[in-house]
């Protein structure tokens, strides 16, 4: 959901306000029965989805009538005829998640780039209606859904599942436009025991994260947005700027959003996954992947590299690559984000095969604690790098930024005072401003880590730290609030 | 002495300490650490572990202890510490430990064709996979 937007907390309010009332009268008066809880939880969660996105939510419906009868029907069954279902409903799955996301690619620049005429004229000729941007939720739910029927096939699972509360499971609001994506362990047994549970413990957990997530995204990440210019690419000093203002800005945009879904759940009672465990704390790629979008990566780990190599571990290098090549291609049906993934796969194994060996020259042990530092540095310096790819869908302009990165001399002191000189005096003050609150928030995450807390947002959470935050994001919020990033998704 | 089918406390902390030292020293061959230089409270991933090793050392792991784990092992318990309680409270390792304390290396070693034999082949590896 869009958390942003006045009209999805309108929404919530209009609904909340009739519904806790009648559920009010009901519960004093003995009639109000605990599946009406159910009921109320699923409409608005489809009322909410259905103003967030109407051609997602027609889709959205179509989707999860298929998915919850062939599970049903998959769960009466045992061995191949159960997985011949599975097979079925994940192709189904993929195959619309394909059409709504990549077909405009592969007509254009895939196909398009070997026929000539093709990429002109694929449109006229074709059959379906033709999606320019995937509607909102698509990949999430889809994975979801994929996810929920591998997780079904276990022995375990043989006990049919009731279609509200698999309503409820994949189209629970604060998680179903942009994740985090759930798991049946984790989140079925909440929703099939779902009560509006409001306690003060629940409100207070919920308005931390809330606090959180509203800064990270309406203070920081809306703040960043709009100086960062993916048209530059001659100066290295400010393709490199922005590229770091890209990195920043990611991470506060989809963080925050997380964060403040989480938030909006527990207020309800439901506890979702936390999607990311201070990723730029992180002291090498492979501990990045770990804090990253922790819900999708684990996601392409247990569907796409666990299974494909299955016992063939000599090849684990090979599927290590090809699942991150994947992961990127899910980012956006566009080259750039396939070279981001195979770029984050290509330095995985980059690390793994030569940098032990350099390690080893160094002798061991000493990179633990000596090399910390640089070894952040080398990782950030590389996540700051991957958002170059990832920003920019447009690849002749990226082969020319990365072209200038790679131009010693164009890191000249004339370029720098150009890039030093583009701001007037209030741009570059809001902009300090800004950094010095985005680097505090990620200097508080350092310290977590350092201090060896329980938890990374430890600090961020603390009751005086999540009113500060709320504070300043009544002080500091963007007038003009981006989009999230991870709808486009 | 008749011995109790539950484990006493004192075993079970010779149990994780078993399993602790184990892991040691397989990220000191693996990664080239120096065994001193390890917390058993860090995460693995601050000593450069990665997915390939989280796969590779669970592998190595069932064929010690002679259990079936989760893939995922390093990814729900990312610390030595974490992963060697997990693997007391949840399965039965005490006769792994006690038979591995008397086997030699190379019985360790024979077992390994075995254990990759369980995993399946082609589709059938890739739904078992799923299946987790």
């Amino acid at each position: 959901m869009n958390f942003s937007d006045f009209s999805f907390w309108w929404i919530l309010l209009l609904y909340a306000i009739p519904f806790f009332a009648i559920r009010y009268v009901g519960k004093s008066l003995k009639l109000w029965r605990d599946e009406l809880d159910t009921i109320g939880l699923a409409v608005m969660s489809l009322m909410l989805f259905l103003n967030a996105s109407r051609s997602s939510f027609a889709i959205f419906i179509v989707e999860i009538v298929f998915n919850y009868f062939m599970v049903r029907l998959m769960l009466k069954r045992r061995g191949n005829g159960a997985k011949l279902i599975a097979a079925i409903v994940i192709i189904t799955d993929i195959a619309i998640l394909a059409y709504l996301k990549y077909l405009t690619f592969f007509a254009e620049d895939v196909v398009g780039i070997v026929v000539p005429g093709f990429k002109n004229n694929w449109e006229q000729g074709f059959p379906l209606p033709i999606f320019q941007q995937i509607p909102p939720g698509v990949s999430f739910y889809t994975f979801q859904m994929v996810a929920f029927v591998v997780d079904s096939l276990r022995p375990k699972y043989k006990k049919p599942i009731a279609f509200l509360d698999y309503i409820n499971f994949i189209a629970f609001f604060p998680q179903i436009v942009a994740g985090p994506i759930e798991r049946r362990a984790d989140l079925l047994p909440q929703i099939q025991s779902f009560q509006f549970k409001f306690t003060a413990e629940n409100f207070e957990l919920g308005l931390r994260w809330l606090s959180l997530g509203f800064f990270m995204k309406l203070v920081l990440a809306d703040n960043i947005a709009p100086y960062i210019n993916l048209q530059e690419t001659a100066n290295p000093w400010i393709v490199w700027f922005f590229a770091y203002l890209f990195t920043l800005r990611i991470y506060f945009d989809f963080a925050g959003y997380s964060f403040m879904a989480l938030g909006v759940a527990r207020i309800l009672g439901v506890k979702l996954t936390v999607n990311f465990l201070a990723p730029y704390t992180s002291v090498s790629i492979q501990e990045f992947w770990r804090r990253w979008h922790i819900t999708l990566n684990n996601w392409f780990r247990d569907y796409v590299f666990l299974p494909l190599m299955g016992s063939k571990k000599q090849l684990a290098a090979f599927f290590l690559f090809i699942t991150f090549t994947l992961s990127g291609f899910w980012h956006g049906a566009a080259w750039n984000f396939i070279i981001w993934g195979a770029y984050h796969g290509g330095l995985l194994l980059l690390l793994r095969y030569t940098g032990r060996p350099f390690q080893r020259l160094m002798g061991k042990g000493k990179q633990v604690s000596r090399f910390q530092f640089f070894s952040w540095a080398l990782t950030f310096g590389s996540v700051t790098l991957g958002c170059l790819f990832f920003m920019d869908t447009d690849i002749l302009r990226l082969l020319s930024k990365l072209r200038t990165i790679v131009t010693p001399w164009a890191y000249s002191l004339s370029n720098l005072g150009e890039f030093l000189s583009s701001y007037s005096l209030n741009e570059g003050a809001v902009l300090i401003v800004t950094l010095l609150l985005a680097n505090a928030v990620l200097f508080m995450e350092h310290l977590a880590v350092w201090q060896k807390r329980k938890f990374e947002y430890e600090l961020l959470l603390l009751p005086w730290v999540s009113r500060v935050l709320l504070g300043l994001t009544i002080l500091f919020a963007a007038n003009q609030p981006s989009e999230f990033i991870y709808f486009e998704f | 002495m008749v011995q109790s089918d539950v484990d006493t406390p004192n075993q079970s902390v010779d149990s994780v300490q078993a399993i602790q030292n184990w892991m040691v020293n397989q990220l000191v061959e693996q990664l080239s650490l120096d065994a001193k230089n390890i917390d058993v409270t860090e995460p693995l991933t601050r000593y450069g572990l990665d997915s390939i090793d989280a796969v590779t050392i669970v592998g190595e792991l069932e064929d010690w202890l002679e259990v079936e784990l989760p893939s995922t092992l390093f990814w729900d318990y990312p610390t030595i510490e974490k992963s060697a309680q997990y693997l007391v409270e949840e399965f039965d390792v005490s006769a792994a430990l006690d038979n591995a304390e008397s086997a030699a290396p190379s019985e360790t070693k024979a077992a390994k064709p075995e254990a990759s034999e369980k995993s399946g082949k082609g589709w059938g590896g890739f739904w078992k996979g799923l299946g987790g």
